[in-house]
């Protein structure tokens, strides 16, 4: 099965990498790890179930109270003290009880219970695994960021799609394997670009933040020069970087000297992925690019995007949400409502739901959805009772997140927190088993995808982890 | 290509190398346990060489018990046997055993033990000669739990893993002798030659000389070489020997500031340098360039390794011997523990334990990895899985490590330092003596003014009587004025309401004259430059505000009211009128558009009683006059009114209505303190207080009142011309009676007995007040007043020690006992003399006509000779057990006190315990430590620039700052209180006075026996509050008018005072409580076992533990690494350095030299190397010169074809291993060549932007790191990183192809190009390029086709088009050899 897989993407590269670029032998570039055969042949460890993911990630803390765990007890209880002891949390300005502003019912056949907090992906319901008993160790955003990305809470590791990228290889020599998306004036969240580095892994599986209405949307990838100029310097280049190879006999040159082609091609890969004009009305609407609310349309057009990238062979596709400002969220935590939640949430759902909806729907439309993994979360939940008198905290204890598409069962709510939604106790989940998870349904083994640095082979899941068989379909 | 540590994967994935012995085929199961015995040699054997391995390597898996596998190694029977797949050896024959081919790593598949995991070549070799006798095993009983061991003992793993090479002591190889005798140079060359030949290899050619010194120049400067350096050392070279022509060339550049600059970049590799610690915020590290200079300078200077590593670990404990100081007597010492600052800290984390784990594992691993070559951090949770590094190692690194406190430590010599303090202390004792002196002959006159002031004078009482009666003509005529002033403010169209009606405020500020309270005691204290002008508070929205003294009372149901003209509508945040406790946590307050533009709101803590209000949007003109209430009600409602009318409609927030304990206070202009953006930038005209809720009526009523104070030119304006000319003859005639007065009582404390004496009659905490009462009675009226008097005081004092009795002590810091058990740091606070806590210890005003402002209680003191001295003052470690901590402090000027609770060194938020110091005179400050009850902490007090982090303001221009820190008291709810000692030592009187006569003669005596003990040194706490009392007064002389002896002896102190010079500062760190730290089961810091006694390694300590027990934990563990008997340092250090030269290290893990890293491939010559360094002093120059001196460093890159055959990875080093540059080389060569680069040394980090500098020098912050040098690997700052990537990747492409900073290089180029060359033609052009860029002229295609190019480019264009050169020299920046070294 996995040879099967591997010679499909093989056949796949040459066929993407023959069209009309270069004119260097394909051979070498096949065999350089160059562009970014993480593992050598064979490595699917076993039969994927997708191919790539795209992660929502919603930073700052989406209330799963207020979505997709909602608490009847908290609107009985609205008001009165917490009837446990709270944990100590980041502002110490902890008020009693509060109720969700949404109102909650089931969704779908399934019937699984959400709030309308997220109507359009309350509709597909039927699509969606909730994990609600996901719990993190972390209570502050920086850290709850590189948790969330590279299972450490700290700098210095590879994040989640550079491990991705680096197991399953890259599909298009020219676009990068990993792919950060931004619209909007949408920021890096706290903790800055190592969020998305690749750790101690090759560069090459680095993430490149892509800005889909921006130009140019990658640094550097704009020529400063005509085509003909560009083409004649890379002919001279090449005519004279070509003795100086032959007489070291260094491989590194030879990858260096192919980079080029590809660098070259990069250049008008980029641009066109971020250019709609070929994409109908009708996607566009789906997408909420027509959209009256401006950040509506600009991560619609992240969506769009993502889908485009996917189907160009990206592994990883990470979506960025955008400042609405309100109730202490900022550039780098939009959802961080620690005040207003009602208002700060409500604009945080309208901005990404016509966009998320809108992929969902999409890629089931081009049979793309069962082959690739949608991940909606952010770095933690947020307390039932109330910070101030209309915010909520951040709570690490318990939240949830929900995965969607290739091997996920859909209409699925996994594990529990408690009456308050205090405390995960069902089922407790870690980020660990979020990653064992995403990575079994790739095809790869969490335990023997491993990178030997400083002294020690390393994991996305650290030495934890456990697939969630559960919410498989 | 290099792909940096990966370790390639075998198609079976890793998890099958586990069983993998097991799988063996069964192929000699007729071999069986019935050997011959084995004679006690081979038992021995046996016993000293293989059980041990086995027990320490195999047992894990493979015993009777665990049987992976199936395979049993345990029992002789088992291990011939073998697994499922049968035997693991072969006896007889090593070669076909699997089991050596697992361990040898040479099978295809299996590798054992575990992943990846190499045992030493002596134990193979002993394992190869075991097999070949017939694999002799005594273990012929069958296999019991008793018999052996399941899994072996700590103490046995540790006896198996010590044999680890890396931790043998340095062998002391003979130098080889190898065949070709001519080829080598030094003995390095020989030991290479002698590997090379023993392989059948032999050295290739020479490099030829461009070749050579372009890479001697690229390795040692990280610079190209320049043209005419190539062509010298091509000629000298030629012409004379070319060994000598290297030696002087490697000498030119050794000396080079770019040789330093370079090397010390590898240095910061290895601690993690940055300039922030990374998470939310990304916050500054404080002068961390001072240690990255520190680097620079030191091996620009060729510190030695040994000390270097020492300074690193321990350069704040090491003796004045071993300490350094650079040109400009700056302690170089101390800034080597700057790298322990390198750490990540979390954002306001709330598990601040859970950071300091984080922290200390940070520093554990990268002083292990960059100092010995160890991965200590991996036995964290558990033993270490190969290394011979136990879990309890690990906890007593941890203790030595954790007991270190990060702080702001001070540089400058000694000299510096304590700049004439010798002289200032023998000024400042002549000085008290004068100033005794002075004090003693001033008491008569103190008691003729008491006596004649208070009674007799006739002329005198008439004066002041007609003083008092002008003075309230004069006020009565402007408050006439001041009404029809506020009638034009309303627009006449309302008449003032009767004084009657109008509610009457608690406390109420005007700034007519001043910031005080008019109505109470809440007086205002003018801070960070809050002026008064026309009557108004003038805040700049930086830092101005005014706060007041404590409420002394609580207060819940309020009114905030204030009138007040914005400076402009833009801003945000800014408060008007707060109250707010102590710490600023808890606060209600009037702000301006924190939520919403231009919107006000009653700000208050977390928004917890807020709302954003639904109010117009303000267009209030600059200068415009805003009225705005808000009230809180009993009933929890909340108000909020503009100009008089609501601004909102009341609301109840959920929270309830804030109770503010007595010790909270008033600010206007600043919303509250810690919070951001607070400052309100206008002017506040009036500003009242209210202890209920007024109702809107009479809100309404107050509005048109308007504010009470108007500023002087308005009322000039609101006057007729008959009342100015009025107003000007009752001023001048006010003038002439106090002129009269004045010459009546010629001492200056004249209007300061006065106002004493008013305020003694209402206070009884006045040492004044019995005069205040009894100085007019008489007989049994006055004794019984006496009586009552004292027993008031009595009462009170005892009733306040009464209460502060209940408090648990501390610390007492006025008992030089107490103040010896904390840690002091700074040239204020001097750390070997045992600190002075004198009481009645002043300080000498450092200008202006005050010499001294009063006497300092018993304490420990910053200011003592000078406010420029600074320091940080910290406690022993404590646990948290109660609600709140108060400290009795003063200072100013930026000092703060808080609590660190696990080190942690940031925190702004309120969740982190701390107050700044603003008393002048001492006080109780209360922190509030519920929330991190349970944590271990210190007290931290710091002068300003000396605090670990600057949460306040700053000291002021000349970089004053002081505090003063008396005693620390643990407590719950109550606070403590005051203690009014100034009026005690009255009551030591033996016999009671009968008159006022006796009365003044009992202040005489008391002051004189005062100022005795004064001189003796020898006041009690109350003769020093009560003499203080006099001097804050003015009632005994202060001013240098009166003090005509004391001022010269003044004009000198302040002379000499001038001289001090702020400090220079680094991040450090500073010694704290010592403790042995919990081993933390499995790592988890919730989860402590017991203690670990303090040290290092316990496989470093042979054969007896520490010999240094009697140095501080980090000084022996600095001498134990920084040892040439450490078997580690020195071979890391050698390695190191040829890594950086040769390409690979000769242990290719430079970081590991444990097990899981490589093994050396000239193990001797390692030795060599590591003896010799030691021997030379652990001198870097000199061992890179010899290593650059060798004739292998020479050898072209060329590989022969026997090293392409037989030596593929280039082990042997028969040739030259090409390199890519590195990030900073690739932007410092870009610099360099295109004559943009600025060679300034040192200083704080420039951004990419501005100067052209090296790029060592751009500031490295970890949430933001440098792109361009990214793309090209540099490294991330988390981790020791002694071998870089050198990736290979598209955007490097793209970088080199479109990043705007390297066109900007072409195009710099190309001008200085057609600069130098006016008159060349191109093809001199191309060579002069290519000399430049590539070390050597072009070759005559490259010639032909870089003519082509350029006439492709430009072909009818004149040759000094620039842009054509620009974009020429842009391909050469793309050609491979630009950032390749052969």
């Amino acid at each position: 099965m996995s040879a099967d897989h591997r010679s499909f993407s093989r056949r796949e590269v040459l066929r993407r990498t023959s069209l009309g670029f270069g004119s260097l032998a394909l051979a070498g570039l096949m065999h350089s790890r160059a562009f970014g055969a993480g593992l050598p042949a064979g490595q699917v460890h076993f039969a994927p179930r997708a191919k790539r993911v795209i992660f929502a990630y919603m930073s700052g803390g989406v209330s799963h109270v207020d979505s997709f765990d909602p608490k009847p007890a908290l609107a009985q209880r609205h008001g009165q003290p917490m009837p446990v002891p709270v944990k100590p949390t980041m502002f110490n300005n902890n008020g009693n009880l509060m109720a969700s502003p949404w109102e909650a019912k089931p969704r779908g056949q399934s019937g699984v219970v959400m709030t309308d907090l997220f109507p359009k992906l309350a509709a597909l319901a039927d699509d969606l695994a909730v994990i609600r008993s996901m719990t993190t160790k972390v209570n502050e955003h920086a850290q709850g960021n590189y948790a969330f990305h590279t299972g450490f809470p700290f700098m210095g590791h590879p994040s989640a799609g550079a491990w991705m990228s680096y197991g399953l290889g890259v599909e298009n020599q020219n676009l990068p394997g990993f792919v950060v998306l931004q619209s909007g004036g949408a920021v890096v969240p706290h903790g800055g670009v190592g969020l998305y580095s690749n750790g101690y892994l090759p560069a090459q599986h680095q993430a490149s933040i892509i800005r889909v209405d921006e130009q140019p949307a990658l640094p550097n990838i704009k020529p400063r020069e005509s085509d003909a100029l560009q083409r004649r310097r890379l002919d001279f280049i090449r005519s004279l970087d070509a003795p100086f190879a032959q007489a070291t006999g260094e491989a590194a040159i030879e990858g260096a000297i192919r980079n080029y082609e590809t660098a070259y091609r990069m250049q008008s890969a980029v641009p066109e992925l971020c250019d709609l004009t070929g994409e109908s009305d009708a996607t566009k609407r789906l997408y909420g690019l027509d959209s009256p609310n401006k950040q509506c349309a600009a991560y619609g057009r992240q969506c769009l995007v993502a889908r485009r990238l996917i189907e160009r062979g990206v592994r990883f596709v990470e979506l960025s949400c955008l400042n609405q400002g309100i109730g202490a969220g900022g550039a780098a935590n939009p959802w961080d409502q620690h005040g207003k939640i009602k208002e700060g949430h409500g604009a945080m759902a309208a901005q990404v739901d016509t966009g998320l909806a809108g992929l969902i729907t999409d890629l089931k439309a081009r049979g793309l959805f069962d082959d690739t993994l949608i991940l909606f979360s952010g770095e933690f939940g947020r307390t039932p009772f109330s910070q101030g008198s209309d915010g909520r905290d951040h709570n690490p204890f318990g939240f949830s997140l929900w995965l969607a598409g290739g091997g996920v069962r859909g209409g699925t709510a996994f594990g529990a927190t408690d009456e308050l939604g205090y405390y995960a106790v069902e089922d407790k989940c870690e980020i660990y088993d979020l990653y064992a998870t995403v990575l079994h349904l790739l095809g790869l083994d969490h335990e023997q995808l491993t990178y030997h640095f400083g002294g020690r082979d390393f994991r996305l899941t650290d030495v934890h982890g456990r697939v969630l068989r559960e919410i498989l379909a | 290509m290099t792909l940096g540590m990966m370790r390639i994967f075998n198609g079976l994935g890793s998890g099958r190398v586990f069983t993998c012995l097991a799988l063996l085929a069964t192929a000699l199961a007729t071999l069986t346990a019935n050997a011959a015995a084995p004679t006690p040699a081979q038992v021995e054997f046996f016993e000293k060489n293989i059980r041990p391995v086995l027990a320490a390597e195999c047992y894990e898996c493979h015993t009777s018990a665990k049987r992976k596998g199936s395979l049993v190694l345990d029992t002789r029977e088992g291990l011939l046997k073998g697994g499922e797949s049968g035997p693991a050896i072969v006896p007889g024959q090593p070669d076909s055993s699997l089991l050596l081919q697992a361990i040898r790593h040479t099978h295809p598949t299996l590798k054992m033990p575990k992943v990846g995991a190499k045992l030493d070549a002596r134990i193979l070799a002993n394992f190869a000669e075991w097999i070949r006798q017939g694999a002799p095993d005594p273990r012929t009983a069958p296999s019991t739990a008793n018999t052996q061991p399941a899994s072996s003992t700590w103490a046995d793993t540790l006896a198996f893993r010590r044999q680890w090479w890396s931790f043998q002591p340095l062998s002391k190889p003979s130098i080889p002798t190898p065949t070709n005798s001519t080829w080598s140079t030094n003995a390095i060359d020989r030991f290479l030659l002698a590997q090379m030949e023993s392989h059948n290899l032999a050295p290739g050619p020479d490099a030829d000389p461009r070749t050579f010194i372009r890479r001697l120049t690229f390795a040692l400067t990280g610079l190209p070489a320049k043209p005419e350096e190539v062509e010298a050392f091509v000629r000298a070279s030629q012409i004379g020997n070319r060994q000598s022509a290297i030696a002087n060339a490697t000498d030119s550049l050794l000396a080079s500031s770019a040789f330093a600059e370079r090397w010390s970049r590898h240095w910061l590799d290895l601690v993690r340098y940055a300039e922030t610690h990374g998470s939310e915020s990304d916050p500054e590290i404080p002068q961390m360039w001072r240690y990255r200079d520190y680097v620079i300078r030191a091996f620009a200077a060729d510190v030695p390794a040994d000390q270097l590593i020492r300074e690193h670990i321990a350069g704040d404990l090491l003796p004045p011997a071993q300490t350094r100081f650079s040109h400009d007597a700056l302690n170089e010492s101390r800034v080597g523990p700057a790298h322990f600052r390198l750490v990540e800290h979390g954002f306001q984390p709330v598990d601040t334990l859970d950071d300091q784990v984080k922290a200390v594992d940070s520093q554990i691993d990268v002083l292990a990895k960059a100092f010995q070559g160890l991965t200590i951090s991996c036995a964290r949770c558990h033993d270490h899985k190969f290394d011979p590094i136990s879990q309890r190692d690990y906890y007593a690194l941890y203790g030595v490590l954790a007991a270190a406190r990060p702080a702001q430590v001070q540089l400058d010599s000694p000299e510096l330092l304590n700049k004439n303090r010798p002289e200032l202390l023998a000024l400042k004792s002549q000085i008290k003596s004068a100033l005794a002196d002075a004090w003693r002959d001033a008491i008569p006159q103190l008691l003729t003014q008491l006596t004649s002031g208070s009674s007799a004078d006739p002329q005198l009482a008439t004066l002041h009587q007609r003083v008092a009666e002008v003075g309230k003509s004069l006020a009565a005529l402007e408050g006439e004025a001041r009404t029809k002033a506020l009638n034009a403010r309303a627009g006449g169209l309302q008449p003032p309401p009767a004084a009657a009606s109008t509610p009457q405020p608690i406390a109420r500020w005007s700034f007519d004259a001043d910031a005080r309270d008019q109505l109470g005691a809440l007086h205002g204290e003018l801070l960070g430059g809050a002026t008064l002008r026309n009557g108004r508070l003038i805040l700049d929205g930086n830092s101005a505000h005014l706060r007041t003294a404590p409420l002394a009372r609580e207060l819940r149901e309020k009114t905030l009211e204030a009138w007040v003209a914005l400076a402009n509508l833009d801003q945000s945040g800014g408060g008007v009128l707060t109250v707010e406790t102590s710490s600023g946590s808890v606060f209600d307050a009037i702000v301006f558009a924190e939520r919403d533009a231009r919107k006000w709101v009653n700000g208050s803590d977390n928004f917890r009683r807020s709302r954003a209000l639904d109010g117009v949007t303000e267009t209030a003109k600059p200068g415009e006059l805003i009225h705005l209430v808000v009230s809180y009600r009993a009933d929890g409602t909340v108000a909020f009114f503009r100009n008089g009318v609501p601004y909102a409609a009341p609301y109840r927030p959920d929270a309830p209505i804030a109770v503010f304990p007595t010790d909270a206070r008033v600010l206007l202009g600043r919303r509250h303190t810690g919070g951001g953006r607070a400052f309100l930038a206008g002017e506040i005209d009036e500003a009242r207080l209210y202890d209920r809720a007024l109702t809107p009526e009479e809100i309404a009523a107050s509005f048109r009142a308007g504010p009470v104070g108007v500023g002087p030119e308005e009322i000039a304006k609101a006057m007729t011309p008959e009342q100015k000319s009025k107003r000007a003859a009752l001023t001048a005639e006010l003038k002439t009676a106090r002129a009269a007065l004045a010459a009546k009582a010629p001492s200056a404390t004249e209007d300061a007995l006065a106002t004493a004496l008013k305020d003694a009659q209402a206070s009884l905490a006045n040492p004044l007040h019995a005069w205040a009462k009894l100085n007019k009675l008489d007989g049994p009226a006055f004794t019984t007043g006496w009586a009552d008097t004292t027993k008031a005081w009595r009462d009170a004092l005892i009733a306040a020690r009464d209460h502060n009795a209940q408090f648990t002590k501390a610390w007492d810091l006025a008992k030089p006992t107490d103040a010896a058990q904390w840690f002091r740091e700074g040239n204020a606070l001097v750390r070997d003399a045992l600190p002075r806590v004198l009481p009645g210890d002043f300080t000498l005003e450092p200008d202006g006509d005050r010499v001294v402002k009063g006497l300092l209680p018993a304490a420990v003191s910053t200011h003592l000779l000078s406010e420029k001295h600074g320091g940080l003052l910290t406690s022993p470690r404590f646990r948290i057990t109660t609600d709140s901590i108060s400290v009795r402090a003063a200072g100013g000027k930026g000092a703060m006190v808080r609590v660190i609770v696990d080190n942690y060194p940031l925190g702004s938020n309120p969740i982190f315990p701390k107050a700044e110091l603003t008393r002048e005179e001492p006080g109780w400050v209360r922190m509030d430590t519920a929330y991190r009850k349970g944590s271990w902490a210190y007290l931290e007090f710091g002068t300003a620039d000396d605090l670990t982090r600057k949460l306040g303001k700053s000291s002021d221009a000349a970089g004053r700052s002081w505090f003063s820190a008396e005693r620390v008291l643990f407590h719950d709810k109550d606070t403590p209180r005051e203690e009014p000692l100034a009026a005690a030592p009255l009551l030591d009187a033996v016999a009671s006075p009968k008159s006022a006569a006796e009365l003044a003669a009992h202040y005489e005596r008391t002051l004189r026996a005062a100022l005795d003990a004064w001189g003796r040194n020898s006041l009690t706490a109350e003769q020093t509050a009560f003499l203080d009392y006099f001097l804050r007064r003015s009632l005994l002389p202060t001013s240098l008018k009166s003090l005509p002896k004391v001022a010269p002896l003044v004009a000198e102190y302040r002379r000499l005072e001038s001289e001090i010079t702020a400090p220079r500062r680094a991040p450090g760190v500073i010694a704290g409580t010592t403790f042995d730290s919990p081993l933390l089961t499995r790592g988890d810091h919730t989860k402590p076992a017991d203690p670990i006694p303090r040290g290092y390694l316990e496989v470093l300590h042979r054969p007896s533990p520490a010999p240094q027990t009697l140095l501080p934990p980090r000084l022996a563990l600095a001498e134990s690494i920084a040892s040439p008997q450490n078997p580690l340092t020195a071979r890391v250090m050698v390695n190191r350095v040829w890594h950086h030269l040769f390409g690979r290290g000769l242990v290719p893990t430079v970081d590991n030299f444990g097990r899981l890293g490589d093994q050396p491939t000239h193990p001797e010559l390692l030795d060599h190397l590591a003896a010799q360094f030691i021997a030379e002093g652990w001198s870097f120059k000199k061992l890179i010169r010899e290593l650059v001196t060798t004739r292998a460093y020479q050898l072209a890159s060329e590989p022969t074809a026997a090293a392409r055959d037989h030596d593929a990875a280039n082990d042997y080093l028969s040739h030259f291993r090409v390199r890519r540059l590195e990030a900073e080389a690739i932007r410092d060569t870009l610099l360099a060549v295109s004559g943009r680069l600025d060679t300034t040394q040192f200083g704080p980090p420039v951004g990419t932007g501005d100067r052209a500098r090296r790029s060592i020098y751009m500031g490295i912050r970890r949430n933001n790191l440098s792109p361009f040098l990214e793309i090209f690997d540099a490294p991330k700052p988390f981790t020791t990183l002694g071998r870089r990537d050198a990736t290979n990747v598209p955007a490097q492409s793209l970088a080199l192809l479109n990043d705007p900073f390297v066109i900007e290089a072409a195009k710099s180029w190309a001008e200085q190009l057609l600069r130098q060359t006016p008159q060349a033609d191109a093809a001199a052009r191309i060579q002069l390029l290519f000399e430049t860029a590539f070390a050597r002229p072009a070759s005559a295609d490259e010639l032909a086709k870089s003519r082509a190019y350029l006439t492709a480019l430009g072909a009818s264009a004149d040759a000094s088009d620039p842009r054509m050169w620009q974009d020429f020299i842009q391909s050469l920046f793309n050609l491979k050899e630009f950032i390749y070294v052969r």
